[in-house]
């Protein structure tokens, strides 16, 4: 498999009050085409931090990001954003949406605005409702997001972040404002898309929810302390099986 | 623990606790140099006639032989308390050179000793003035502007055989004098200049006259008394006649009002929008405060803390920016009226103790509504309160637009309240500035000459001392050779013309026990058919006679009733066959048929001769003989028909000032409320800004967004503006036309090209550089804020 996104020598430092905060420390890793990472860590360990450097929405102080074999550390914000409009999503914890559009016309937005993606707008609002449909949430399409559960919400996000079929998915604690049942149908849904080859990357404090993924990256003090790797999981039970030797994992990691 | 929590309020929002110290400064400014300024204006006339100790009732007379007719007549009058003699002569531009050329006067003008002057002259800084040295002439400020003179200049006086040199040291406001439309220009010299100048007996005798300042509480008995006088009285009016000649001097007060008010109102607009706006922002810290038992007094008592504070030292800054800034838009209006009043500063405090109070209450309004909120309602309704309101009206999937614009279009439709502030302060900046573009526009346009009751011609040529030489007997008979003459003249020089002229005199017209004087015209070279009527037909006949609505209503008559004329022919009966209007003498004018023989000895006075050339020359052309026929006849007072209105109404110069005032004032105040508002989107609108460029948006497209939202904004200000502005523009001016003697109202001069395409772009382009400019602090907002914002 290709690596679709390289990490060499990250580094992220923050000024604040005159003191320099050193986020990010020689980071390195590699993620591969198709894979569904977690990174893990407790609070303050540089988790989103590092979700958002990698992703081209903050800026690297050193070292490289190579997305797709660009280094997209040296790029310019404009290019930035082209390749986070056409060849990213995005998930965040807070359902952030524009409160005076419909949840359909939201999730058609990045494709209105790409300039890549060939479609019609006739077409482009068509794939929004397909991806809508897939994701159960059709029925909400022209109501206005104040009028939708959270979990609805999160949904509509994830449909918002596959519009203009990105390579890789960045999620923040995609289910960190859900309550257990939507985050395990937020999660499901994750799954399916990760199975269809798109390649995820999530932060997240929940252990069943980095369960689900096919590596864990622990991370502490601004570096990656161990990693945890799995193969798919066929069944529930496989699942539980999981989770408890990612946490026994976690533990010895000083979780 | 207020201190503690208001000074981390204060550090943490710095932005928003900024923007609104900003609106408050504005506000304040706004408020008490309009409000300081509204009264200086309303009060003007009132203040600088009573400062100037402006006669009851004034009359200008001809001294004949050494007597002056009209004192045996006003010592018959028992109403009168007392009354003063001011000697004078008259002069005309002959009589006076600047730098070897005639001096533009453009009216007769009058010389006067300053010690025999009974009312207060003030001076450029409105001080009065104490005195003339010798060698030395005060004259008007119009006068000074018109003919370019620099103080230390001299004026050359030629009366008869008698030539004198003489320094300006100063221009005046001359408060019975002052205006254009009293038709005399007085200058002011030293008593021993004076005699010296008046030394020829033959031209003094000729032309001595008097002033005569009566103080009397019936001025209606001197009235109808002086109007029985035949000959001799020049001029004469009351007190409340000298004001109306102020009226468009009052049209550019009028307009500072109108701006002050409209400042005003925007200062109110701008602060009720940011403190609500701004306490929207705290409804969920409210909730938390609640939430964890504070009472909703304690709570409402920070909030009060925090703003009056603001308030304060918003107030204390704006105070000291509305003097200089107030200052500077009375010095705009006030060249020839005494403007401002003595309890300015006092205003102006008042003013800004409003202010704050106004904030206090829109503070104490806005946190009322806290009490109605239980903590989980106010914590649930976050930063917008709008959890359960239907928000999006356009649809992106069914739009042609393009993200950034569809955003735009539709955050102002499904959030039209939120742009009313901008709406509104657009709409009226805009109001503003075409209203009074229609007005100058008008002023200067040939387009009002129907409304001061005579014909259009191509050509005005005036020439004082020629038109005086036609108040003899026979005076007819010389101006119907000099009518031909000129028409030979301008055939020979490739300009053939029909020319023709009109003679005014003050005729006493009575209809039944109703009785005045009035300005009674008659065309020379006309028809009465030519000019323009608002109701009846021409006078066809020798006995039939036009009244203006004010006359007509004087006389209590109407078309069809017959009046009687006390001509020296003596007493003659007419019809009534037609009402008009003008503006030529505030209402009052009578116009009589061009076959009417009536004796020019009795003749008070002329306009211009009118020149109609009779090979329908091009625009282009005719300013081109306006120029030749200046070298004709060694004048520079030739008018094309739009200059000839300009040199009547004798603002234009003002009124430019004024626009060009007003137009400033409104750009910066359209520039400022746009920048401060976009601010406030930003600040507000954080998590959306970041949330577009996570997800790829760029700078550009988000710029785009915010810029375009004003943009269309100003363009539905326009569009309203455009729509109003007749309506608007009748309301704000129309009272003074009407007052003017325009009762039936004027055919404004609109121009299309300024006023749909100049200033609404102006508008649209000072908002659209505003807002863009001020957008660019989007590129500041980083994409992975999404994570930090609530």
């Amino acid at each position: 498999m290709r690596n679709v996104l390289e990490v060499n020598n990250l580094c992220k430092t923050y000024i604040t009050n005159k003191r320099q905060n050193n986020v990010l420390k020689n980071v390195n890793f590699k993620v591969e085409q198709g894979e569904m990472v977690a990174i893990m860590g407790p609070s303050g360990s540089g988790k989103s931090t590092l979700l958002y450097t990698v992703s081209g929405m903050d800026k690297a102080t050193a070292g490289e990001v190579v997305f797709d074999g660009r280094n997209i550390a040296s790029l310019k914000s404009s290019e930035l954003a082209s390749i986070r409009l056409d060849e990213m999503g995005f998930i965040f914890q807070q359902m952030y949406m524009l409160k005076n559009l419909s949840v359909l016309d939201n999730i058609v937005l990045p494709a209105c605005q790409s300039k890549k993606n060939m479609l019609s707008k006739k077409e482009k609002v068509e794939y929004g409702m397909s991806l809508m449909r897939k994701l159960g949430i059709i029925e909400i399409a022209d109501n206005d997001i104040n009028e939708v559960s959270g979990g609805q919400l999160q949904r509509a996000c994830i449909c918002r972040s596959m519009i203009n079929k990105p390579q890789m998915i960045f999620a923040d604690e995609p289910t960190g404002a859900l309550n257990r049942t939507s985050s395990d149908e937020v999660m499901e849904e994750l799954r399916k898309i990760n199975a269809d080859g798109t390649t995820i990357m999530l932060v997240t404090h929940d252990v069943k929810v980095a369960a689900k993924c096919t590596r864990v990256m622990y991370i502490v003090d601004g570096n990656i302390k161990g990693e945890y790797n799995f193969d798919r999981y066929k069944s529930e039970n496989e699942l539980r099986q999981r989770e408890r030797s990612l946490n026994n994992w976690l533990m010895e990691m000083g979780w | 623990m207020y201190l503690s929590i208001l000074k981390r309020d204060l550090k943490r929002k710095k932005t928003m606790n900024i923007i609104l110290l900003l609106f408050i400064i504005l506000a304040s400014t706004f408020i008490s140099s309009s409000i300081n300024n509204m009264l200086s204006v309303s009060t003007a006339l009132d203040t600088y006639f009573e400062k100037a100790g402006v006669p009851d009732y004034l009359a200008v007379t001809r001294v004949f032989n050494g007597e002056d007719p009209i004192i045996e007549t006003i010592d018959e009058i028992k109403s009168i308390e007392y009354y003063e003699i001011e000697p004078l002569i008259f002069l005309n531009s002959n009589n006076i050179y600047y730098k070897g050329e005639k001096l533009d006067t453009q009216a007769s003008c009058i010389l006067q000793p300053f010690n025999k002057i009974c009312l207060n002259i003030f001076d450029e800084s409105n001080q009065v003035v104490k005195g003339v040295d010798k060698g030395k002439v005060l004259l008007s400020n119009k006068l000074i502007s018109k003919n370019n003179i620099s103080i230390g200049d001299r004026i050359t006086f030629k009366i008869g055989s008698v030539s004198k040199s003489l320094e300006v040291c100063g221009s005046i406001k001359d408060a019975v004098f002052g205006s254009d439309m009293m038709g005399l220009a007085r200058f002011i010299v030293n008593q021993s200049d004076y005699n010296e100048l008046i030394e020829d007996e033959k031209y003094s005798s000729m032309y001595r006259g008097n002033l005569c300042d009566i103080y009397t509480d019936d001025t209606s008995a001197i009235k109808a008394k002086l109007s029985e006088q035949d000959s001799g009285i020049i001029f004469n009016c009351d007190k409340s006649t000298i004001k109306s000649a102020y009226i468009m001097d009052l049209v550019i007060a009028a307009t500072l009002l109108v701006m002050s008010i409209c400042l005003i109102l925007i200062a109110f607009l701008v602060l009720r929008f940011t403190i609500y706006f701004s306490m929207a922002e705290e409804y969920r810290e409210i909730g938390v405060m609640k939430a964890i038992g504070i009472k909703n007094i304690k709570i409402r008592c920070l909030y009060m803390v925090k703003y009056l504070a603001l308030a304060i030292i918003g107030s204390v800054i704006g105070l000291f920016i509305s003097v200089p800034f107030g200052n500077m838009m009375l010095d705009s209006v006030s060249q020839t009226i005494v403007m401002g009043i003595d309890s300015g500063y006092l205003i102006n405090i008042t003013c800004s103790l409003g202010v704050i109070a106004i904030i206090l209450l829109f503070c104490f309004l806005c946190t009322g509504k806290m009490k109605k909120f239980t903590p989980v309602d106010a914590i649930r309704n976050g930063s917008t309160g709008e959890r359960f309101k239907k928000k999006g009206l356009l649809k992106l999937s069914k739009s042609k637009l393009k993200p950034s614009s569809f955003i735009a279009a539709n955050d102002i439709l499904s959030s039209p309240g939120r742009f009313a502030t901008v709406i509104l302060t657009f709409t009226l900046c805009l109001s503003m500035i075409l209203i009074l573009v229609n007005t100058a526009n008008t002023l200067k346009s040939n387009q009002i000459i129907p409304s001061f009751g005579i014909t259009k011609s191509d050509v005005y040529m005036s020439d004082i001392s020629k038109q005086m030489s036609y108040m003899v007997e026979n005076g007819e008979e010389k101006l119907e050779k000099d009518i031909y003459e000129m028409e030979k003249t301008l055939k020979n020089n490739g300009m053939p013309a029909k020319c023709s002229f009109e003679t005014i005199f003050h005729i006493t017209l009575t209809h039944g026990d109703k009785k005045c004087k009035s300005p009674v015209y008659q065309g020379f070279g006309t028809t009465t058919d030519q000019y323009t009527y608002c109701e009846g037909t021409a006078p066809k006949n020798k006995n039939e006679i036009a009244l203006t609505k004010k006359i007509a209503d004087e006389l209590d008559a109407e078309i069809g009733d017959t009046i009687t004329l006390r001509q020296l022919e003596g007493e003659k009966k007419y019809i009534i066959t037609a009402i008009f209007q003008s503006m030529m003498n505030m209402g009052e004018a009578v116009r009589i048929h061009e076959s009417v023989d009536i004796d020019y000895i009795q003749s008070s006075g002329s306009l211009a001769y009118q020149i109609n050339f009779t090979d329908n020359p091009s625009d282009a052309e005719i300013i081109n003989r306006v120029e030749k026929i200046k070298t004709l006849y060694s004048t520079d007072n030739v008018y094309n028909a739009d200059e000839y209105i300009d040199s009547i109404v004798g603002v234009s110069e003002m009124i430019d000032g004024v626009r060009m005032l007003v137009m400033i004032v409104v750009l910066i105040v359209t520039a400022l409320v746009t920048m401060l508002m976009e601010r406030s989107f930003i600040a507000k609108e954080r998590g959306e800004i970041s949330l577009l460029k996570a997800i790829g948006f760029r700078n550009s497209a988000i710029i785009k967004w915010h810029t375009l939202r004003f943009v269309i904004v100003a363009t539905v200000c326009a569009i309203i503006s455009l729509l109003l502005m007749i309506p608007l523009t009748n309301l704000a001016v129309g009272p003074i036309f009407s007052m003017m003697g325009a009762l039936y109202g004027v055919d404004y001069a609109i121009k299309p090209l300024e006023v749909c395409v100049i200033y609404p772009l102006l508008l649209i382009g000072v908002t659209l550089i505003s807002a863009l400019l001020t957008a660019q602090y989007i590129r500041t907002i980083s994409a992975s804020e999404c994570s930090e914002t609530e």
